[in-house]
């Protein structure tokens, strides 16, 4: 197992006090894993992933649990540590590819100076180590795009940019938050395909976080359903889309348009989004929920289907 | 209702509408699609009178909406436009009672009177799925999909029989926005809606529309009946959107 996150809590402080954002959660990735976390907004699923690399905000507060890779915890590790493994081992892709870019550096400047922090190599060699992984991320004419600014990039060829400073040391855990959300379909696709050789030649396992149950079908082995800060379904991807069992996994698959009859209603999830200022005591879906009774004001157990596949709900058979 | 012919719109270098010719029948949805940059906002906004076109026309009911370079407002109120992102598109500092009100002020005086009473507002508040105590509140005291709804009561105020939807539920969660497609397909059925419904989600436009073009590099590709377009595109353009789209049940 390359990471291992165990019960996992989180806060968040405000002037109206502290706000639960993580609630105990747990999740792994092994070796050449990629692994979606799937929620809508408030969800904590960006909460998660910058935990992990150890960049919450300083009104963030750790509350309990431990995220081991290989085998140390990175919450009790010094900020140096951290550091080390950031970019080297653990890399990472946010959603906005402009502003993960300096805009005042060349883009060959720009990675030669990551490849050289994480490998003993000259300028020269960096530059042309930096030209090779354009080409790994498919990066036409890479000589040429080395030479250019960001703003000279289209939205897709810098998000190229940002995957390839990623996987210039290659890092052997990539957390890839929302990367292709900002993007046109086409281009997402191309990013995607993308992401998924890297993860079969270099080894990369991925944390991938979206929002969009498409690109989970699409990309992940396994994926984990995030609602309000508490992950509420697990399994092999086919399980969870195919065979949900929560609730709000099932409503939220439901509401998706796609191959649904245009002459019904779109089934809904009544209620609006989750709202970390009124968390209920019990389960977390208890407002939204169809199915809910009175015992889902204390919370649900954990029900397992077959080794992979488990929700936290009453009211599954 | 709506006839769109030969619409070009050239900025100084790009040409972002290039020969566009569309029309949509009363009370039917045409879908425009396509990625960022293709022309689809610009389309919507010369129909609504905020471009100017740089030739063709745009035909409603019969009249041409440009004539030498002026825009000649349908009667008031006929046309309305709801907007992709509901954080900006809401002034903060106004009540919602005073963002719904604010089309009434180009209305007659009768009609402004009817339409500012209470009775009227609670009654479309309802409508729109929200409540009469709703209306003395602020826009950020609102999530992203009620305030969609008071974007929509806003456009319905005036009676429109036309309205533009311009990305309504880009910005919104899936789960919120299966009930705002459900909302503007009620609001249709009810009040015999046309729709300029854009998009750059195929599985949205699926749903929603009747008939849909595609749109790339400010050129309509491709145009056919939702069905069709689906089952079998006929652009190559169109059938690397469908093919690129992340769908959940392809694996079914």
């Amino acid at each position: 197992m390359l990471l291992d996150v165990t019960e996992l809590s989180i806060s968040f402080k405000s002037i109206y006090g502290y706000a639960k954002i993580l609630d105990n959660i747990s999740l792994n990735i092994n070796k050449g894993e990629i692994v979606g976390i799937v929620g809508e907004s408030g969800s904590g699923k960006s909460v998660t992933a910058l935990s992990i690399l150890g960049l919450l905000a300083n009104n963030a507060s750790v509350d309990g649990g431990s995220i081991m890779y290989a085998g140390k915890d990175l919450l009790t590790m010094r900020e140096k540590e951290i550091q080390n493994l950031r970019g080297k081992e653990i890399g990472m892709v946010f959603q906005e590819p402009m502003t993960a870019l300096n805009p005042t550096m060349k883009i060959g400047k720009q990675l030669a100076n990551v490849i050289r922090k994480h490998r003993d190599v000259s300028r020269q060699e960096a530059l042309a180590l930096a030209v090779e992984s354009l080409r790994d991320v498919q990066i036409p004419d890479p000589e040429t795009v080395a030479n250019k600014y960001p703003f000279q990039l289209s939205g897709g060829m810098r998000q190229r940019v940002v995957i390839a400073l990623a996987m210039s040391a290659p890092p052997k855990l990539l957390i890839a938050d929302e990367p292709t959300t900002a993007l046109d379909v086409t281009v997402q696709d191309e990013i995607l395909k993308l992401m998924k050789k890297l993860t079969v030649e270099k080894k990369t396992s991925i944390l991938f976080i979206t929002h969009d149950l498409g690109v989970v079908s699409k990309l992940c082995d396994r994926v984990y359903v995030m609602y309000g800060g508490k992950i509420v379904e697990s399994g092999l991807t086919k399980e969870v889309l195919y065979q949900s069992k929560h609730p709000y996994t099932k409503g939220l698959i439901e509401s998706i348009p796609e191959n649904k009859a245009k002459e019904q209603p779109l089934k809904v999830i009544e209620g609006e989004a989750f709202n970390p200022k009124k968390r209920p005591a019990g389960c977390i879906f208890y407002d939204r929920c169809p199915l809910h009774s009175d015992k889902c004001k204390t919370a649900p157990p954990i029900a397992h289907f077959g080794e992979t596949h488990w929700t936290s709900c009453w009211e599954v058979d | 209702m709506l006839e769109v012919n030969n619409l070009v719109k050239a900025f100084d270098k790009v040409v972002a509408a290039d020969h566009v010719s569309f029309r949509i029948p009363k009370g039917e949805t045409y879908g425009l699609v396509g990625e960022s940059g293709s022309g689809k906002s610009t389309i919507g906004n010369m129909i609504i009178g905020l471009l100017e076109p740089t030739s063709g026309e745009i035909i409603l009911d019969g009249k041409n909406l440009w004539l030498k370079s002026r825009y000649e407002r349908p009667k008031d109120g006929k046309i309305q436009v709801v907007f992709q992102d509901p954080q900006s598109s809401l002034d903060a500092r106004m009540t919602i009672k005073q963002i719904v009100t604010e089309p009434l002020r180009a209305l007659p005086r009768e009609e402004r009177k009817e339409k500012s009473q209470r009775g009227f507002l609670a009654q479309l508040m309802k409508t729109v799925g929200l409540s009469e105590d709703h209306l003395d509140r602020s826009p950020h005291e609102f999530s992203g999909g009620q305030r969609q709804r008071i974007a929509i009561a806003r456009a319905i105020i005036s009676d429109p029989e036309f309205i533009i939807l311009d990305e309504p539920t880009s910005a919104l969660d899936v789960s919120v926005q299966a009930q705002i497609l459900n909302l503007l397909k009620t609001l249709q059925r009810e009040r015999q809606l046309t729709y300029l419904f854009i998009s750059h989600d195929m599985s949205v436009i699926q749903y929603m529309c009747d008939r849909v073009g595609v749109l790339y590099h400010g050129k309509l590709v491709e145009e056919a009946d939702t069905e069709s377009l689906f089952a079998s595109p006929k652009e190559a353009y169109t059938k690397r959107l469908l093919e690129s789209l992340p769908r959940l049940f392809e694996r079914v």
